[in-house]
Protein backbone atom coordinates (compact mmCIF):
# COMPACT_ATOMS: atom_id res chain seq x y z
CA UNK A 1 0.00 0.00 0.00
CA UNK A 2 2.82 2.34 1.02
CA UNK A 3 4.76 1.38 -2.10
CA UNK A 4 1.69 2.12 -4.24
CA UNK A 5 1.22 5.55 -2.71
CA UNK A 6 4.92 6.29 -3.20
CA UNK A 7 4.59 5.38 -6.87
CA UNK A 8 1.57 7.63 -7.17
CA UNK A 9 3.52 10.50 -5.60
CA UNK A 10 6.40 9.92 -8.02
CA UNK A 11 3.99 9.91 -10.94
CA UNK A 12 2.29 13.13 -9.82
CA UNK A 13 5.63 14.79 -9.26
CA UNK A 14 6.56 13.81 -12.84
CA UNK A 15 3.32 15.37 -14.04
CA UNK A 16 4.15 18.64 -12.26
CA UNK A 17 5.47 21.11 -14.76
CA UNK A 18 8.23 23.51 -13.68
CA UNK A 19 5.67 26.31 -13.96
CA UNK A 20 3.20 24.71 -11.57
CA UNK A 21 6.03 24.02 -9.12
CA UNK A 22 7.03 27.66 -9.27
CA UNK A 23 3.44 28.70 -8.71
CA UNK A 24 3.24 26.51 -5.61
CA UNK A 25 6.57 27.84 -4.29
CA UNK A 26 5.43 31.36 -5.02
CA UNK A 27 2.20 30.95 -3.06
CA UNK A 28 4.13 29.29 -0.19
CA UNK A 29 6.53 32.23 -0.04
CA UNK A 30 3.66 34.70 -0.21
CA UNK A 31 2.06 33.01 2.79
CA UNK A 32 5.27 33.40 4.83
CA UNK A 33 5.18 37.21 4.46
CA UNK A 34 3.18 38.80 7.25
CA UNK A 35 2.71 42.31 8.56
CA UNK A 36 2.82 42.69 12.33
CA UNK A 37 0.61 45.37 13.83
CA UNK A 38 0.39 47.16 17.16
CA UNK A 39 -3.04 47.85 18.64
CA UNK A 40 -3.23 51.53 19.55
CA UNK A 41 -6.90 51.58 20.48
CA UNK A 42 -9.84 49.19 20.65
CA UNK A 43 -10.52 49.59 16.94
CA UNK A 44 -7.23 50.81 15.45
CA UNK A 45 -3.93 49.06 14.91
CA UNK A 46 -0.77 50.33 13.22
CA UNK A 47 1.46 48.01 11.15
CA UNK A 48 5.00 48.19 12.51
CA UNK A 49 7.04 45.50 10.75
CA UNK A 50 7.12 43.05 7.88
CA UNK A 51 7.86 39.57 9.11
CA UNK A 52 9.14 36.54 7.15
CA UNK A 53 8.24 33.28 8.90
CA UNK A 54 10.70 30.73 7.55
CA UNK A 55 11.63 27.11 8.17
CA UNK A 56 14.12 24.69 6.57
CA UNK A 57 11.71 23.79 3.73
CA UNK A 58 11.06 27.40 2.81
CA UNK A 59 14.80 28.12 2.91
CA UNK A 60 15.31 25.28 0.41
CA UNK A 61 12.53 26.70 -1.81
CA UNK A 62 14.15 30.14 -1.74
CA UNK A 63 17.57 28.68 -2.59
CA UNK A 64 15.96 26.81 -5.50
CA UNK A 65 14.24 29.95 -6.81
CA UNK A 66 17.44 31.97 -6.45
CA UNK A 67 19.42 29.30 -8.31
CA UNK A 68 16.95 29.54 -11.19
CA UNK A 69 17.04 33.36 -11.04
CA UNK A 70 13.26 33.45 -10.79
CA UNK A 71 11.41 36.40 -9.32
CA UNK A 72 8.98 36.24 -6.45
CA UNK A 73 5.56 37.40 -7.62
CA UNK A 74 3.77 39.07 -4.73
CA UNK A 75 0.07 38.27 -4.46
CA UNK A 76 -2.25 41.27 -5.02
CA UNK A 77 -3.29 41.08 -1.33
CA UNK A 78 0.30 41.11 -0.09
CA UNK A 79 1.26 43.88 -2.49
CA UNK A 80 -1.65 46.10 -1.39
CA UNK A 81 -0.89 45.55 2.32
CA UNK A 82 2.87 46.06 1.85
CA UNK A 83 2.31 49.27 -0.11
CA UNK A 84 -0.09 50.48 2.57
CA UNK A 85 2.53 49.74 5.26
CA UNK A 86 5.22 51.57 3.26
CA UNK A 87 2.96 54.54 2.58
CA UNK A 88 2.03 54.78 6.25
CA UNK A 89 5.66 54.77 7.40
CA UNK A 90 7.26 56.85 4.67
CA UNK A 91 4.79 59.62 4.06
CA UNK A 92 5.58 62.65 6.27
CA UNK A 93 2.13 64.04 5.55
CA UNK A 94 -0.63 62.94 7.90
CA UNK A 95 1.77 60.70 9.81
CA UNK A 96 0.46 59.10 12.92
CA UNK A 97 2.65 59.55 16.03
CA UNK A 98 2.87 55.75 16.18
CA UNK A 99 4.40 55.20 12.76
CA UNK A 100 8.13 54.96 12.17
CA UNK A 101 10.09 56.90 9.58
CA UNK A 102 11.18 53.80 7.72
CA UNK A 103 10.59 50.14 7.04
CA UNK A 104 11.40 47.16 9.26
CA UNK A 105 11.87 43.62 7.96
CA UNK A 106 12.39 40.72 10.37
CA UNK A 107 13.04 37.03 9.72
CA UNK A 108 11.63 34.54 12.19
CA UNK A 109 12.79 30.93 11.96
CA UNK A 110 11.24 27.72 13.28
CA UNK A 111 13.87 25.06 13.97
CA UNK A 112 11.18 22.37 14.35
CA UNK A 113 7.47 22.24 13.53
CA UNK A 114 6.37 21.97 17.14
CA UNK A 115 8.61 24.76 18.43
CA UNK A 116 7.83 28.46 18.25
CA UNK A 117 9.78 30.70 15.92
CA UNK A 118 12.65 32.93 16.98
CA UNK A 119 13.62 36.22 15.39
CA UNK A 120 17.13 35.88 13.93
CA UNK A 121 17.64 38.78 11.57
CA UNK A 122 16.18 42.26 11.31
CA UNK A 123 16.75 45.12 8.87
CA UNK A 124 15.60 48.62 9.71
CA UNK A 125 15.73 50.99 6.75
CA UNK A 126 14.96 54.54 7.82
CA UNK A 127 14.01 57.30 5.44
CA UNK A 128 16.83 59.42 6.94
CA UNK A 129 19.35 57.10 5.27
CA UNK A 130 20.22 54.99 8.30
CA UNK A 131 20.14 51.22 7.76
CA UNK A 132 20.66 48.82 10.64
CA UNK A 133 21.07 45.07 10.25
CA UNK A 134 20.54 43.24 13.56
CA UNK A 135 21.75 39.65 13.81
CA UNK A 136 20.86 37.43 16.72
CA UNK A 137 24.06 36.14 18.34
CA UNK A 138 23.13 32.43 18.20
CA UNK A 139 22.90 32.70 14.43
CA UNK A 140 26.51 33.91 14.22
CA UNK A 141 27.56 30.68 15.94
CA UNK A 142 25.98 28.68 13.08
CA UNK A 143 27.65 29.98 9.86
CA UNK A 144 25.81 27.59 7.53
CA UNK A 145 22.36 28.63 8.78
CA UNK A 146 23.52 32.25 8.92
CA UNK A 147 24.40 32.08 5.24
CA UNK A 148 21.03 30.54 4.27
CA UNK A 149 18.96 32.88 6.45
CA UNK A 150 20.78 36.03 5.40
CA UNK A 151 20.52 35.09 1.71
CA UNK A 152 16.77 34.43 2.06
CA UNK A 153 16.18 37.56 4.19
CA UNK A 154 17.99 39.95 1.86
CA UNK A 155 16.47 38.32 -1.24
CA UNK A 156 12.91 38.66 0.11
CA UNK A 157 13.52 42.33 0.97
CA UNK A 158 14.95 43.00 -2.50
CA UNK A 159 11.97 41.29 -4.14
CA UNK A 160 9.49 43.28 -2.04
CA UNK A 161 11.24 46.62 -2.55
CA UNK A 162 11.47 45.89 -6.28
CA UNK A 163 7.68 45.54 -6.55
CA UNK A 164 6.72 48.25 -4.06
CA UNK A 165 6.97 51.33 -6.34
CA UNK A 166 3.63 52.28 -7.82
CA UNK A 167 3.70 51.69 -11.54
CA UNK A 168 2.31 54.29 -13.82
CA UNK A 169 -0.31 52.44 -15.87
CA UNK A 170 0.30 54.18 -19.19
CA UNK A 171 -3.00 53.11 -20.75
CA UNK A 172 -4.95 54.26 -17.68
CA UNK A 173 -3.22 57.63 -17.82
CA UNK A 174 -3.91 57.92 -21.56
CA UNK A 175 -7.53 57.00 -20.89
CA UNK A 176 -7.81 59.81 -18.31
CA UNK A 177 -6.05 62.26 -20.64
CA UNK A 178 -8.23 61.21 -23.64
CA UNK A 179 -11.46 61.56 -21.64
CA UNK A 180 -10.42 64.99 -20.41
CA UNK A 181 -9.38 66.06 -23.91
CA UNK A 182 -12.74 64.92 -25.36
CA UNK A 183 -14.65 66.74 -22.59
CA UNK A 184 -12.66 69.95 -23.15
CA UNK A 185 -13.15 69.71 -26.92
CA UNK A 186 -16.91 69.19 -26.52
CA UNK A 187 -17.10 72.27 -24.28
CA UNK A 188 -15.16 74.27 -26.86
CA UNK A 189 -17.33 73.08 -29.79
CA UNK A 190 -20.48 74.03 -27.87
CA UNK A 191 -19.03 77.44 -27.06
CA UNK A 192 -18.02 77.95 -30.69
CA UNK A 193 -21.64 77.72 -31.81
CA UNK A 194 -23.12 79.51 -28.80
CA UNK A 195 -20.92 82.64 -28.65
CA UNK A 196 -22.21 85.32 -31.01
CA UNK A 197 -18.77 86.69 -31.93
CA UNK A 198 -16.56 86.96 -35.00
CA UNK A 199 -14.03 84.29 -35.97
CA UNK A 200 -10.94 85.78 -34.28
CA UNK A 201 -12.47 86.67 -30.87
CA UNK A 202 -14.18 83.25 -30.87
CA UNK A 203 -10.85 81.56 -31.49
CA UNK A 204 -9.18 83.53 -28.66
CA UNK A 205 -12.01 82.77 -26.22
CA UNK A 206 -11.99 79.05 -27.08
CA UNK A 207 -8.20 78.82 -26.80
CA UNK A 208 -8.25 80.61 -23.42
CA UNK A 209 -10.98 78.31 -22.15
CA UNK A 210 -9.06 75.28 -23.45
CA UNK A 211 -5.89 76.37 -21.58
CA UNK A 212 -7.85 77.26 -18.45
CA UNK A 213 -9.67 73.92 -18.33
CA UNK A 214 -6.43 71.98 -18.93
CA UNK A 215 -4.78 73.87 -16.08
CA UNK A 216 -7.75 73.33 -13.75
CA UNK A 217 -7.90 69.59 -14.57
CA UNK A 218 -4.14 69.18 -13.98
CA UNK A 219 -4.28 71.12 -10.69
CA UNK A 220 -7.31 69.14 -9.56
CA UNK A 221 -5.58 65.83 -10.22
CA UNK A 222 -2.14 66.62 -8.76
CA UNK A 223 -3.06 69.00 -5.93
CA UNK A 224 -6.44 67.67 -4.86
CA UNK A 225 -7.27 64.19 -6.09
CA UNK A 226 -3.84 62.55 -5.55
CA UNK A 227 -3.32 63.87 -1.98
CA UNK A 228 -6.98 62.99 -1.25
CA UNK A 229 -6.40 59.36 -2.30
CA UNK A 230 -3.11 59.18 -0.32
CA UNK A 231 -4.88 60.61 2.75
CA UNK A 232 -7.66 58.02 2.50
CA UNK A 233 -5.11 55.23 1.95
CA UNK A 234 -3.37 56.27 5.18
CA UNK A 235 -6.32 56.78 7.47
CA UNK A 236 -9.54 57.11 5.53
CA UNK A 237 -11.96 55.04 3.53
CA UNK A 238 -9.28 53.08 1.62
CA UNK A 239 -7.30 52.15 4.77
CA UNK A 240 -9.91 49.93 6.39
CA UNK A 241 -9.26 46.62 4.64
CA UNK A 242 -7.23 44.98 1.90
CA UNK A 243 -10.00 45.44 -0.67
CA UNK A 244 -10.09 49.18 0.04
CA UNK A 245 -6.29 49.41 -0.16
CA UNK A 246 -6.27 47.62 -3.53
CA UNK A 247 -8.93 50.02 -4.83
CA UNK A 248 -7.14 53.12 -3.50
CA UNK A 249 -3.79 52.01 -4.92
CA UNK A 250 -5.40 51.32 -8.31
CA UNK A 251 -6.89 54.83 -8.34
CA UNK A 252 -3.49 56.22 -7.36
CA UNK A 253 -1.67 54.38 -10.16
CA UNK A 254 -4.40 55.78 -12.44
CA UNK A 255 -3.11 59.29 -11.74
CA UNK A 256 0.64 58.69 -11.89
CA UNK B 1 5.86 65.66 -0.47
CA UNK B 2 9.08 63.83 0.25
CA UNK B 3 11.43 66.02 -1.78
CA UNK B 4 12.48 67.92 1.36
CA UNK B 5 13.07 64.67 3.19
CA UNK B 6 15.41 63.38 0.49
CA UNK B 7 17.09 66.78 0.04
CA UNK B 8 18.37 66.69 3.62
CA UNK B 9 20.13 63.35 3.22
CA UNK B 10 23.84 63.54 2.50
CA UNK B 11 24.92 60.17 3.86
CA UNK B 12 23.66 56.62 3.82
CA UNK B 13 24.86 54.87 6.95
CA UNK B 14 24.81 51.09 7.28
CA UNK B 15 25.39 49.54 10.70
CA UNK B 16 25.67 45.89 11.65
CA UNK B 17 24.80 44.89 15.18
CA UNK B 18 24.89 41.53 16.90
CA UNK B 19 22.21 41.37 19.54
CA UNK B 20 21.36 39.05 22.37
CA UNK B 21 17.70 39.08 21.38
CA UNK B 22 15.80 40.81 18.60
CA UNK B 23 12.86 42.60 20.11
CA UNK B 24 9.95 44.44 18.56
CA UNK B 25 10.71 48.12 18.85
CA UNK B 26 7.34 49.78 18.93
CA UNK B 27 7.41 53.54 19.28
CA UNK B 28 4.87 54.70 21.85
CA UNK B 29 5.36 58.48 22.08
CA UNK B 30 4.03 58.89 25.61
CA UNK B 31 6.32 56.11 26.97
CA UNK B 32 9.39 57.62 25.32
CA UNK B 33 8.41 61.11 26.52
CA UNK B 34 8.02 59.86 30.06
CA UNK B 35 11.34 57.96 29.98
CA UNK B 36 13.31 60.99 28.76
CA UNK B 37 11.42 63.54 30.87
CA UNK B 38 12.51 61.79 34.08
CA UNK B 39 16.22 61.70 33.20
CA UNK B 40 18.20 63.59 35.85
CA UNK B 41 21.44 63.06 37.79
CA UNK B 42 19.46 61.73 40.75
CA UNK B 43 17.48 59.35 38.54
CA UNK B 44 20.61 58.03 36.78
CA UNK B 45 22.31 57.45 40.11
CA UNK B 46 19.27 55.70 41.51
CA UNK B 47 18.99 53.49 38.38
CA UNK B 48 22.69 52.54 38.70
CA UNK B 49 23.44 53.73 35.15
CA UNK B 50 27.15 53.60 34.34
CA UNK B 51 28.55 57.07 35.24
CA UNK B 52 30.47 57.27 31.94
CA UNK B 53 27.08 57.52 30.17
CA UNK B 54 25.44 60.12 32.44
CA UNK B 55 26.32 63.11 30.30
CA UNK B 56 25.02 61.42 27.15
CA UNK B 57 21.73 60.57 28.88
CA UNK B 58 21.40 64.12 30.18
CA UNK B 59 21.97 65.49 26.69
CA UNK B 60 18.79 63.66 25.65
CA UNK B 61 16.88 65.48 28.39
CA UNK B 62 18.39 68.82 27.32
CA UNK B 63 17.39 68.22 23.69
CA UNK B 64 13.83 67.35 24.73
CA UNK B 65 13.59 70.64 26.67
CA UNK B 66 15.12 72.52 23.72
CA UNK B 67 12.65 70.96 21.24
CA UNK B 68 9.72 72.08 23.44
CA UNK B 69 11.10 75.57 23.95
CA UNK B 70 11.51 75.99 20.19
CA UNK B 71 7.83 75.14 19.78
CA UNK B 72 6.85 77.67 22.47
CA UNK B 73 8.41 80.51 20.44
CA UNK B 74 7.26 79.24 17.05
CA UNK B 75 4.20 81.26 16.01
CA UNK B 76 3.09 78.55 13.57
CA UNK B 77 3.02 75.88 16.29
CA UNK B 78 -0.02 74.93 18.37
CA UNK B 79 2.29 75.17 21.43
CA UNK B 80 3.12 78.83 20.78
CA UNK B 81 2.84 80.89 23.96
CA UNK B 82 3.11 84.64 23.50
CA UNK B 83 3.52 85.26 27.24
CA UNK B 84 6.57 83.01 27.48
CA UNK B 85 8.40 84.12 24.33
CA UNK B 86 10.71 86.64 26.06
CA UNK B 87 11.68 84.25 28.87
CA UNK B 88 12.21 81.29 26.53
CA UNK B 89 14.31 83.37 24.13
CA UNK B 90 16.52 84.30 27.06
CA UNK B 91 17.02 80.61 27.95
CA UNK B 92 17.47 79.27 24.42
CA UNK B 93 21.23 80.09 24.14
CA UNK B 94 21.85 78.19 27.41
CA UNK B 95 19.76 75.20 26.25
CA UNK B 96 21.61 75.11 22.94
CA UNK B 97 24.95 74.49 24.63
CA UNK B 98 26.16 71.10 25.74
CA UNK B 99 27.56 72.25 29.10
CA UNK B 100 25.74 71.72 32.39
CA UNK B 101 24.30 75.26 32.73
CA UNK B 102 20.94 74.19 31.28
CA UNK B 103 20.30 72.04 34.37
CA UNK B 104 19.75 75.21 36.40
CA UNK B 105 16.79 76.22 34.22
CA UNK B 106 13.47 75.02 35.61
CA UNK B 107 11.63 72.79 33.19
CA UNK B 108 8.73 74.03 31.07
CA UNK B 109 7.80 70.59 29.76
CA UNK B 110 4.36 69.35 30.87
CA UNK B 111 4.45 66.49 33.35
CA UNK B 112 3.87 63.08 31.70
CA UNK B 113 1.87 61.87 34.70
CA UNK B 114 0.05 65.05 35.54
CA UNK B 115 -1.78 65.96 38.68
CA UNK B 116 -4.58 67.76 36.87
CA UNK B 117 -6.74 67.11 33.81
CA UNK B 118 -5.50 70.37 32.33
CA UNK B 119 -1.88 69.16 32.32
CA UNK B 120 -2.93 65.86 30.75
CA UNK B 121 -4.50 67.79 27.86
CA UNK B 122 -1.20 69.70 27.49
CA UNK B 123 0.77 66.46 27.16
CA UNK B 124 -1.71 65.03 24.65
CA UNK B 125 -1.59 68.25 22.64
CA UNK B 126 2.22 68.22 22.64
CA UNK B 127 2.36 64.60 21.47
CA UNK B 128 0.24 65.52 18.45
CA UNK B 129 2.91 67.95 17.27
CA UNK B 130 4.68 66.20 14.36
CA UNK B 131 7.90 68.22 14.76
CA UNK B 132 8.12 67.18 18.41
CA UNK B 133 7.35 63.54 17.55
CA UNK B 134 10.21 63.51 15.01
CA UNK B 135 12.63 64.74 17.70
CA UNK B 136 11.22 62.19 20.14
CA UNK B 137 11.83 59.38 17.63
CA UNK B 138 15.44 60.41 17.16
CA UNK B 139 15.97 60.71 20.92
CA UNK B 140 14.38 57.29 21.40
CA UNK B 141 16.86 55.69 18.98
CA UNK B 142 19.76 57.27 20.85
CA UNK B 143 18.34 56.23 24.20
CA UNK B 144 17.92 52.63 23.01
CA UNK B 145 21.59 52.61 21.93
CA UNK B 146 22.63 54.09 25.29
CA UNK B 147 20.56 51.51 27.18
CA UNK B 148 22.31 48.74 25.23
CA UNK B 149 25.71 50.29 25.95
CA UNK B 150 24.83 50.49 29.63
CA UNK B 151 23.92 46.77 29.67
CA UNK B 152 27.26 45.91 28.02
CA UNK B 153 29.21 48.03 30.52
CA UNK B 154 27.40 46.45 33.43
CA UNK B 155 28.10 42.92 32.13
CA UNK B 156 31.74 43.65 31.33
CA UNK B 157 32.28 44.86 34.90
CA UNK B 158 31.57 41.33 36.09
CA UNK B 159 34.82 39.31 36.51
CA UNK B 160 33.51 36.30 34.47
CA UNK B 161 33.18 38.35 31.36
CA UNK B 162 36.36 40.38 31.64
CA UNK B 163 38.27 38.19 29.21
CA UNK B 164 35.53 38.23 26.60
CA UNK B 165 35.75 40.46 23.61
CA UNK B 166 32.09 41.15 23.80
CA UNK B 167 30.48 42.92 20.86
CA UNK B 168 26.89 42.00 21.67
CA UNK B 169 24.44 44.90 21.64
CA UNK B 170 26.90 47.38 20.18
CA UNK B 171 27.38 48.39 16.56
CA UNK B 172 30.52 46.45 15.67
CA UNK B 173 30.85 47.84 12.13
CA UNK B 174 29.48 50.89 10.36
CA UNK B 175 29.87 52.17 6.81
CA UNK B 176 28.96 55.69 5.70
CA UNK B 177 28.45 56.31 2.01
CA UNK B 178 28.60 60.06 1.54
CA UNK B 179 27.21 62.08 -1.37
CA UNK B 180 30.64 63.57 -2.05
CA UNK B 181 31.93 60.07 -2.80
CA UNK B 182 33.64 59.45 0.52
CA UNK B 183 33.19 56.03 2.09
CA UNK B 184 34.01 55.76 5.78
CA UNK B 185 34.24 52.41 7.58
CA UNK B 186 34.27 52.21 11.36
CA UNK B 187 34.94 49.00 13.29
CA UNK B 188 34.73 48.19 16.97
CA UNK B 189 38.17 47.45 18.40
CA UNK B 190 36.77 44.33 20.07
CA UNK B 191 36.35 42.43 16.79
CA UNK B 192 40.06 42.57 15.99
CA UNK B 193 40.90 40.06 18.69
CA UNK B 194 38.07 37.66 17.89
CA UNK B 195 38.60 34.36 16.11
CA UNK B 196 35.44 34.87 14.02
CA UNK B 197 36.44 38.36 12.83
CA UNK B 198 36.56 37.28 9.15
CA UNK B 199 32.99 36.04 9.36
CA UNK B 200 31.92 39.27 11.08
CA UNK B 201 33.64 41.42 8.47
CA UNK B 202 32.10 39.36 5.68
CA UNK B 203 28.71 39.77 7.34
CA UNK B 204 29.09 43.55 7.45
CA UNK B 205 30.25 43.58 3.84
CA UNK B 206 27.05 41.75 2.89
CA UNK B 207 25.01 44.14 5.09
CA UNK B 208 26.55 47.12 3.30
CA UNK B 209 25.95 45.78 -0.20
CA UNK B 210 22.35 44.82 0.53
CA UNK B 211 21.74 47.89 2.71
CA UNK B 212 22.66 50.17 -0.18
CA UNK B 213 20.28 48.24 -2.46
CA UNK B 214 17.54 48.41 0.18
CA UNK B 215 17.97 52.17 0.45
CA UNK B 216 17.73 52.50 -3.34
CA UNK B 217 14.49 50.46 -3.27
CA UNK B 218 13.02 52.69 -0.58
CA UNK B 219 13.92 55.85 -2.52
CA UNK B 220 12.35 54.37 -5.69
CA UNK B 221 9.09 53.85 -3.80
CA UNK B 222 9.14 57.43 -2.48
CA UNK B 223 9.89 58.76 -5.96
CA UNK B 224 7.09 56.69 -7.49
CA UNK B 225 4.70 58.73 -5.36
CA UNK B 226 6.13 62.16 -6.15
CA UNK B 227 7.75 61.88 -9.59
CA UNK B 228 4.70 63.00 -11.51
CA UNK B 229 3.53 65.76 -9.18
Amino acid sequence: MVKRSLNLEQQTSKLRTPNSELRITNSLLNSCIQIKSTKISRTNSVPHQICFRLNSQLLAHIAHIQAHQTKLVLSPTNLANLRHYALLNLSPRQRSPFTQSGLTFATEYSFTDDQGSVCLLKSVISSEGKITQQIQQELVANPSLLHQISQAHYWLIAEILGQLPLESKAWYSWLVVSCLAIAIMLINISLWYLIPLNYLPKLIVCLSIFLLLTLVAKTLITKQLKPWIIYHLLQGIFAKNTMGRKLGLTFLSFLL
Amino acid sequence: MNQNLLANITTVEISTVIVDEIVDEVFIPWEVYQAIYHLSRAYLEQSAIDPSLWNRYLQLRRQLELAYCLLLVDASSSQYNRLLVAQVKRDLPILSQQNVDWETISTRLPEPIPSSRHSLAKVNQLLKEQQFINVLQQLNKRKTALDRRDRVLRNSSQPDNLHHLNITDTTYAQTSLQLNGKIVNRYSQAILGRSDRNLLLQLHEQSTATGEQQWRGLVKFILSLVAHQ
